[in-house]
């Protein structure tokens, strides 16, 4: 069939044949003349009748027909597919066909170099004869029954090493030596594509293919395989150990980690000395981060070796958090704060302690919990003893009743450091032992303790503080139970106690606190647990989903467990654990130095042949493309091209242009952000009004709390800036301490999202004014329709009449009634000062004030002080209807303040005083800081106690 | 279609760069434009004749300061005057309707341009102006720009032109003639045995004037479907421009015949000088009332 011309051989000969019939086509090319150019003329109509004068056709350019005749030489010849094989006349003195035993290595150590194994064995195969018969089998296979009985011919066999893929663990000849007593009859040559490692086995297989016939070997090792064996935890992050197999000289090397998402967080460099063959690699990042890293992946160096997962028990927290219930005010929570710290690196689950028990936690965190029960507390101790770690905090509960789960024992009663009856002081914090692993911290400042619980003095008590105050009294302890740890804060997880939870160091004393006893892994496991594979890696070290028929892995081998044929790394979860088994943990290269004696080792150049069809075809393809644009050229046709080019030179400078304009209009908008009204409401004291859409309304609203904050401002120590109109919706309404709802004509309606905004913001201690305008005219006996429209939903206690003794009437000014556009109206008020019980919200301060005096009327005020609006009874009401407005607003401010009746008999003298009792206020107006000493109510005094 | 808004734009640009043909006619001092008396009843200034009423008059019309010296009832006739009318056709031939360059108008454009300036110039002192064989009625001024400009893009037009309205108008006549000239020479000696005056605008692309063409050519027609393919083009030049001037020349020929004249105007090139020969035409010959 084949037809050689030296190394140069035709398997397809007879295209050869066609070159014959290029003397014919130079004729049919030179006698076809170039397509005319076509005109529409109107005029033709005058000459349609003239004889053409010349129509012998222009000469097609002697260098298109050589440019033509070329394509077609060369097409022909690509046709007749043309084989380069220098080593044929080797392989031709072999007159009787041998058959070939291909062996490939497709561990994850060949995968650097995968595409040239690959083209090597094809190389290989293409060089062969058609008649021969040849066997493909992979080092990574551990049953080889189909492929020694799988007789295939080259074509075939190309084909299937076309599919061959590395498989993510290391090659295991041992399978494969057994193997060879099946080999089949007759001369077995073999050809070994090797990753240059050896594999277990490697002498017993080298042994048995001697003893089959000749042995050639193509080490394929043009890439080092670099592989992460280890991975250490330091304080700034993971460190990664990394190996080499071969290659001296420096290599740097760039490490990704990602998180489960597949996202990269961060990244780290180093490099191979030059004469190393391992490196260490460190990241430095913030443990936030860490807490993200899922595995890691060497940059380029695209094998199952390159990757390293890290997941499981040595990272990730699990911490069960006591539920305290429905929380009214979730700033004063306890859990809040030990919620909001833990955030950043572990999950938390709420639940009973029985849930808590129940869940395969890593911590479990107590707030101010007295005396567990016994059963309870059984359970608990044996949790911790199997590894977990308890971390409790004091309260009133604990330092009224402790139990036995502690580090320390304690006092009986708690030391207040401030309290009236104390001469001691508020203690700073000291500093961290050495032995304590706060011990690398910065000592946070500013961080004042009033309160805790003492321990009992004791000979253990020193080693088992992990931070002291001041004075030296533990604030932090710690003792190991079983192989679990008790760690105890001697202070609540909320601010009552000490600033502590206000302050960064209380994250990371907590990210320390929460360290686990010692690995889960090993100890809260069933030995009987198995471990399904979650994902598998290829030998790219791409994430596959495990074949349908993978086998999990037994707890109890998984001492010394490396990735194999059952096993191909991965991530493997059972229970609690997460298991990642990664390819190149503990490997150790064994590069082949040395091929034992009787097996030739051929560079992979000599045992290939080359294609040359494609190469030719290709030729030809391009030559028809230049030929294609030159007829067009020639044709005139390009001008076409030429306008589309012009255009796109046109859109490019234009685009040019547009740049500039965009830059400024970015600039702008950075000045806008400076100008947020949320970030000035949040740097100065405002008030908020309800935008309701109804403009008048709006504008009378902003008016009326402009000439209120100016008020403020002259009289008392409240200074407010200008007032800001909110979208109860998309605004944070928390940074505004009143917000003033002007109600219009026809009502406001609320939806859904700025109901619940609202809500939360009553819930947190808002306070909200609704001036309803109507001053009793419209509904005096009745009900004004409108608030219960406006109300619905919201979650409004029961509401009552401001009577003369609440603390508004003399929060500031002593009042006799309420004064607005309309005289002597009542002001409506949540009635929980006087239910009773640990639900009343925020100390019984109303948060709902409902007035229908039109107050926002008498206070409105333009841009210069100007009264906008008539008021009845003139400037003296006016004059009323601001104090009535000082009065809300200082009753928002300072709260019950003035309900306590220490200063009773201070206002009873005073009033006893006054001729005019009705509304006098209670000291001068903004009294000087350090006003005299029985001023002990005026609002200066209560500005310097904040 | 033609963009007409464009096309009442530029003729009324045109229009304006006119002298005003009664300027003409007083230079020419031949005779007046406007209405001319028809010597006999019908709607004008003049006073023709006093009639008895008859029942179908209306009392409106009755002259009372006649009628009062008797028993009778009279009405005051004017004697009938008409004014001139002048008639423009463009050719509607799909090769009339051709541009040889983007920027240009096309030739039909070009002649709708110039002969709607001059139809707004001749009908703006009382004359009127229409579209040969167009469907709206004779106009003035601005209506006539319109009505001419809308009634030349009309479809399904004969591609000779139609038989005018009345004796004695003037008619212009733009087209590049290279149809059948047959029919346009029949139409001439018709019109002017009626004695109507008139003018044969010629309008051509340049492309059509120079012929600039070389090498392998393929031409077409717009309307004609026969192809010609011709080798070596700038060898045929010499032939094309001869049969393009004799057909000129026979044109003029035709003009100057029946004391018409005859005019070729290239598109793309100031339209001035022919608008303003064509309106000192139109003045010399106003003497036809």
């Amino acid at each position: 069939m084949s037809f050689a011309l030296g190394p140069l051989a035709f398997t397809a000969p007879l295209a050869l044949l066609a070159l014959i019939g290029l003397p014919l086509l130079w004729f049919v090319l030179r006698a076809t003349p170039p397509q005319p150019k076509t005109q529409v003329l109107p005029s033709l109509a005058l000459f349609e009748d003239l004889a053409p004068k010349e129509e012998t056709p222009d000469q097609t350019p002697w260098w298109i027909i050589l440019l033509r005749m070329m394509m077609i030489t060369l097409a022909i010849i690509g046709l007749s597919a043309p084989v380069w094989s220098p080593s044929s006349s080797g392989t031709g003195e072999d007159t009787a066909p041998e058959n070939m035993l291909l062996i490939i290595d497709n561990g994850w150590t060949s995968a650097p170099n995968w595409s040239a194994t690959q083209s090597a064995a094809m190389n290989a195969l293409s060089a062969m004869d058609r008649d021969q018969a040849v066997y493909v089998v992979t080092s990574t296979d551990t049953d080889f029954t189909d492929e020694m009985a799988n007789r295939l011919s080259p074509q075939e066999a190309r084909a299937m090493v076309r599919t061959i893929r590395p498989n993510g663990w290391l090659s295991d000849y041992q399978p494969l030596v057994g193997a060879l007593e099946n080999a089949p009859d007759g001369g077995l040559r073999t050809l070994w594509i090797s990753d240059g490692q050896a594999g277990n086995g490697f002498d017993a297989l080298s042994d048995g293919l001697k003893a089959l016939g000749a042995v050639d070997v193509i080490p394929v090792t043009d890439l080092p395989v670099v592989t992460m064996t280890g991975l250490g935890i330091t304080p700034d992050g993971p460190a990664l150990t990394l190996m080499r197999s071969s290659g001296m000289g420096d290599y740097p090397v760039t490490i990704s980690a990602f998180d489960e998402t597949g996202r990269s967080v961060a990244s780290a460099r180093g490099s191979f000395a030059a004469d190393a063959d391992t490196a260490r690699i460190a990241f430095n990042v913030p443990e936030a981060v860490q807490g993200d890293m899922a595995y890691f992946r060497l940059t380029g160096g695209a094998s199952a070796g390159g990757v390293w997962q890290w997941e499981g028990s040595n990272r990730l927290r699990r911490v069960g958090l006591l539920s305290e219930g429905q929380v009214l005010q979730p700033l004063l929570s306890d859990t809040y704060y030990v919620r909001k710290a833990l955030e950043p690196f572990a999950t938390v689950q709420e639940g009973t302690l029985d849930e808590l028990i129940a869940a395969d936690l890593n911590v479990i965190v107590l707030t101010d919990v007295g005396e567990l029960t016994d059963t309870v507390k059984d359970a608990l101790e044996t949790w911790i003893q199997q590894g977990g770690v308890l971390v409790r905090f004091a309260g009133p509960r604990l330092a009224a009743q402790a139990d036995s789960l502690l580090p320390v024992r304690l006092r009986r009663a708690s030391r207040a450091l401030d309290s009236a009856l104390s001469w001691d002081t508020p203690q700073a914090l000291a500093g961290f032992p050495s032995g304590s692993p706060f011990a690398t911290f910065r000592v946070p400042e500013g961080v004042m303790i009033r309160r805790q619980v003492l321990a009992q003095p004791d000979a253990l008590l020193d080693s088992r503080t992990w931070a002291r105050l001041d004075d030296g009294t533990p604030l932090v302890t710690s003792a190991g139970l079983g192989s679990g740890r008790i760690t105890l804060f001697h202070v609540t997880a909320g601010p009552e106690w000490s600033d502590l939870p206000l302050s960064g160091g209380f994250v990371d004393m907590l990210r320390r606190a929460t360290l686990p006893a010692r690995s889960l892994g090993n100890v809260s496991v069933q030995p009987d647990t198995s471990l399904a594979p979650q994902r598998w890696l290829n030998g790219f070290g791409d994430f596959i989903a495990p074949a349908p028929s993978a086998r999990p892995i037994q707890m109890d081998d998984l001492e010394a467990l490396t990735a194999n044929a059952d096993h191909p790394a991965g991530l493997y979860r059972g229970g609690a654990v997460t298991l990642p088994l990664n390819a190149g943990s503990g490997w150790q290269p064994q590069t082949i130095t040395s091929w034992p004696a009787g097996i030739t080792v051929l560079s992979a150049a000599e045992r290939s042949s080359f294609n040359l069809g494609g190469f030719l075809l290709a030729a030809a393809l391009v030559l028809l493309i230049a030929d294609l644009l030159l007829s067009l050229v020639l044709a005139g046709r390009l001008t076409l091209i030429r306008t589309a080019s012009a255009s796109a030179v046109f859109l490019l400078s234009g685009l040019v242009m547009l740049s500039p304009g965009d830059a400024t209009a970015q600039t702008r908008n950075t000045n806008a952000e400076a100008s947020d009204p949320t970030l000035a409401a949040a740097l100065d004291l405002r008030f908020g009004y309800v935008r309701t859409g109804d403009s008048a309304t709006d504008r009378k609203a902003e008016a009326g709390l402009r000439g209120l904050s100016f008020v403020l401002f002259r009289r008392t120590t409240v200074e407010p800036a200008n007032p800001i109109g909110l979208d109860l919706a998309s605004d944070p309404l928390n940074v505004y301490p009143m917000i003033w709802i002007e109600l219009p004509e026809d009502g406001l309606e609320l939806n859904d999202e700025e109901r619940a905004a609202l809500s939360e913001y009553l819930r947190n201690g808002g306070a909200i004014v609704i001036e309803t305008a109507t001053g009793g005219i419209n509904g005096s006996g009745g009900r004004d329709p409108r608030l219960p429209r406006l109300l619905e939903g919201l979650d409004i206690p029961p509401l009552l009449p401001v009577d003369e003794d609440h603390v508004l009437t003399r929060s500031f000014y002593l009042l006799n009634g309420f004064h607005g556009r309309y005289q002597d109206r009542p002001i409506w008020v949540e009635s929980g000062a006087t239910t009773t019980g640990d639900e009343r919200r925020g100390d019984g301060i109303s948060g709902i004030f409902i007035s229908d005096a039109d107050l926002s009327a008498a206070w409105a005020m333009d841009d210069r002080g100007r009264p906008l609006y008539s008021v009845d009874g003139g400037q003296r009401n006016r004059e009323l209807a601001y104090r009535t407005g000082i009065n809300i607003v200082m009753y928002i401010l300072t709260g019950n303040y003035k309900e306590d009746q220490v200063h009773l008999p201070s206002l009873l003298e005073r009033l006893g005083e006054v001729t005019n009792p009705e509304d006098t206020p209670v000291v001068d107006e903004k009294p000087a800081r350090d006003g005299e000493p029985t001023d002990i109510t005026g609002p200066g005094t209560r500005g310097d106690e904040e | 279609m033609s963009d007409l808004e464009r096309l009442r734009a530029e003729s009324e640009a045109l229009a304006a760069e006119l002298p005003e043909l009664s300027g003409l006619v007083r230079q020419q001092a031949t005779a007046h434009p406007g209405g001319a008396p028809r010597q006999k009843a019908g709607h004008g200034e003049d006073f023709w004749q006093y009639r008895s009423q008859t029942p179908e008059d209306s009392a409106g019309a009755i002259d009372w300061r006649r009628s009062a010296t008797g028993d009778e009832f009279y009405i005051r006739e004017h004697e009938l005057q008409t004014a001139q009318l002048l008639e423009v056709w463009v050719d509607p031939s799909p090769g009339f309707d051709w541009r040889s360059e983007d920027q240009l108008l096309t030739k039909a454009d070009e002649a709708r341009v110039l002969t709607t300036a001059i139809a707004l110039r001749f009908s703006e002192e009382g004359d009127l102006a229409a579209a040969l064989g167009g469907v709206k009625a004779p106009a003035r001024a601005n209506r006539a720009a319109d009505y001419i400009l809308s009634d030349s893009v009309l479809p399904n037009r004969d591609a000779a032109p139609p038989p005018s309205r009345r004796d004695a108008s003037f008619a212009i006549l733009a087209s590049d003639f290279y149809g059948d000239i047959g029919a346009i020479e029949r139409w001439v000696l018709q019109s002017a045995g009626k004695s109507i005056h008139g003018i044969l605008l010629q309008v051509c692309d340049p492309l059509e004037t120079s012929f600039p063409f070389q090498g392998r050519m393929k031409f077409t027609r717009p309307g004609g479907k026969a192809e010609k393919i011709f080798g070596r083009v700038e060898g045929l030049r010499d032939d094309y421009l001869e049969r393009f001037e004799a057909r000129q020349t026979q044109i003029a020929e035709l003009a100057r015949r029946v004391g018409w004249t005859y005019r070729t105007h290239v598109t793309g090139e100031p339209r001035r000088g022919v608008c303003f020969d064509l309106m000192n035409f139109l003045a010399a010959t106003g003497g036809g009332k």
